[in-house]
């Protein structure tokens, strides 16, 4: 019990630490913008149909097992509000960020760790170049900024799938589903899943990163960096997820505390 | 001149280098022989700091590169080129860019500047330019290395480490890297550093060689009387060990 706790508050530490220094290579320069360009369209524009399929299939599942207890309860008239709500707020960016860190967190790990075994790295270092700087910032900003726009562009889809699926399948009219979604859909949810996109990024961005630039000891070494990558990068996004719907949940009933004193 | 004091490395429990002792001076090529795994490229490695020993000094034109901080390191690497033993090309890259990768970053070169630098330096290594669009996978093994070779030579090292240039080479592969570096050293008249298990490389680059034997360098000497020297170690390695 005592080596697990240790074990997280090394593995907490080190991507605090990593994040550090990743911020002091970028600060220090010099700014690798087409490397920027370059990894962005690897990460971002190339997962652009991966998540698409994602998004729209999120919406659904989360329109079909909403419909049914909403029906029941004689509320079926609130399946837009609900299902837009919960996308934005909390499911839509969480699935659509863990299918993202599948994807591109695994990328990210593979390329740096197998760059790492293979002493490209050590050659980057050899040029008189910093891989930080070279390697890493470039990467992590590709990831943060992608991450980030892919799970607005996420959940834009899933609000789409899951209209498409309870007017086409589940029979809702289209006018009510759209009134109650938009009526219940107010700045907060925009904020969430704003928010959320941010953090999100900066998780996979971090956490894959770090796991390949610590990788070791050849092929073996890469499969376990992509692994344990994929496991702390759903850990951590769960965790910052909670902290911070608790956090946006505590400011969003105070500005209501506010909002009713103004009035 | 590069030179090694008293350096002692250990990776856990396993002390690698017990006290290395050598001075390697301007204009010269040295060659330390070694069987695999015994901590030549080690040794190699504390010169650009990719590795810091425990103890002990290696000093590069009389400063010591154990006391350099990581972020100063870059001086020294520009003046101590190092060929990695395997090429290490980046792989999404052509052979230009590989080339030109470090010293694109390093000076402010036109394009038409940078192609002539990647013709010179492919012709210093024996390549054809017409080769600088291909990616790496298009080439040789053999073409690979000297592609490594050729980015490590644009930016104009005053040293240059070689660590096992001939290891997954045909015989007639290696014979010409090793003349290669017996050219370059020549014609550039840079330092060399030259780690190999391959006895035949030895003989065609070597100004002078040691062998690296339970963390120490032993029997430093002009390779003409190295083969001869009649210590046992020396010829269980030469006759023993490297004949398996």
């Amino acid at each position: 019990m005592r080596d697990v706790v240790v074990n997280i508050l090394e593995e907490i530490g080190g991507l605090f630490t990593f994040l550090g220094s990743v911020i002091v290579a970028l600060v220090r320069g010099p700014f690798q913008f087409r490397e920027l360009v370059y990894q962005s369209y690897r990460v971002g524009v190339q997962s652009l149909m991966v998540i698409f399929l994602a998004g729209g299939f999120v919406g659904a599942i989360i329109a079909i097992q909403f419909s049914y207890p909403l029906e029941m309860l004689g509320a079926d008239v609130l399946l837009g509000g609900v299902v837009s709500s919960a996308i934005m707020r909390e499911v839509g960016p969480m699935l659509i960020a863990a299918m993202i860190a599948g994807r591109i967190g695994a990328y990210i790990v593979a390329e740096l760790g197998t760059m790492k075994v293979t002493e490209q790295v050590d050659v980057v270092r050899c040029l008189g170049l910093d891989p930080m700087t070279y390697l890493v910032v470039p990467r992590f900003l590709a990831v943060w900024i992608n991450v980030f726009l892919l799970t607005i562009f996420g959940v834009i889809v899933a609000l789409v799938g899951g209209l498409l699926v309870s007017v086409l399948m589940l029979g809702s009219n289209p006018y009510t589903y759209w009134t109650n979604a938009v009526a219940l859909i107010d700045e907060a949810a925009f904020i969430y899943a704003l928010v959320k996109g941010v953090f999100f990024g900066l998780v996979v961005a971090t956490v894959s990163c770090r796991k390949g630039m610590l990788t070791e000891e050849g092929a073996v070494g890469v499969g376990r960096s992509v692994r344990t990558s994929l496991v702390v990068t759903l850990i951590a996004l769960f965790v910052v997820s909670y902290f911070l719907s608790s956090i946006l949940r505590i400011m969003e009933h105070f500005a209501e505390i506010g909002r009713m004193l103004y009035l | 001149m590069i030179e090694f004091r008293r350096v002692h490395k250990s990776f856990g429990d396993n002390e690698i280098l017990k006290g290395i002792d050598v001075e390697i001076k301007d204009g010269e090529t040295f060659a330390v022989l070694g069987p695999t795994g015994i901590g030549k490229s080690v040794m190699l490695k504390c010169v650009v700091g990719l590795v810091r020993p425990e103890r002990g000094s290696v000093t590069v034109d009389g400063e010591n590169v154990v006391k350099v901080p990581e972020k100063d390191m870059p001086r020294i690497r520009l003046k101590v080129g190092m060929v990695f033993q395997q090429p290490t090309l980046f792989d999404s890259m052509s052979v230009k860019s590989n080339v030109v990768y470090g010293l694109r970053r390093h000076k402010k070169l036109s394009r038409a500047e940078l192609d002539d630098e990647v013709a010179e330096v492919l012709g210093l290594v024996g390549l054809d330019p017409s080769i600088s669009e291909k990616m790496p996978q298009h080439l040789s093994f053999g073409e690979q290395k000297r592609v490594g070779l050729a980015r490590t030579l644009a930016l104009r090292p005053r040293y240059l480490l070689y660590d096992e240039p001939t290891t997954g080479l045909d015989p007639l592969t290696a014979e010409s890297i090793n003349e290669l570096i017996a050219t370059l050293a020549a014609k550039l008249g840079v330092t060399s550093i030259v780690v190999t298990h391959d006895i035949r490389c030895v003989e065609v680059v070597a100004d002078r060689v040691g062998l690296i034997h339970d963390g120490t360098l032993l029997h430093v000497q002009k390779p003409d009387t190295f083969f001869d020297d009649p210590s046992p170690v020396l010829r269980d390695f030469l006759y023993g060990e490297a004949a398996e």
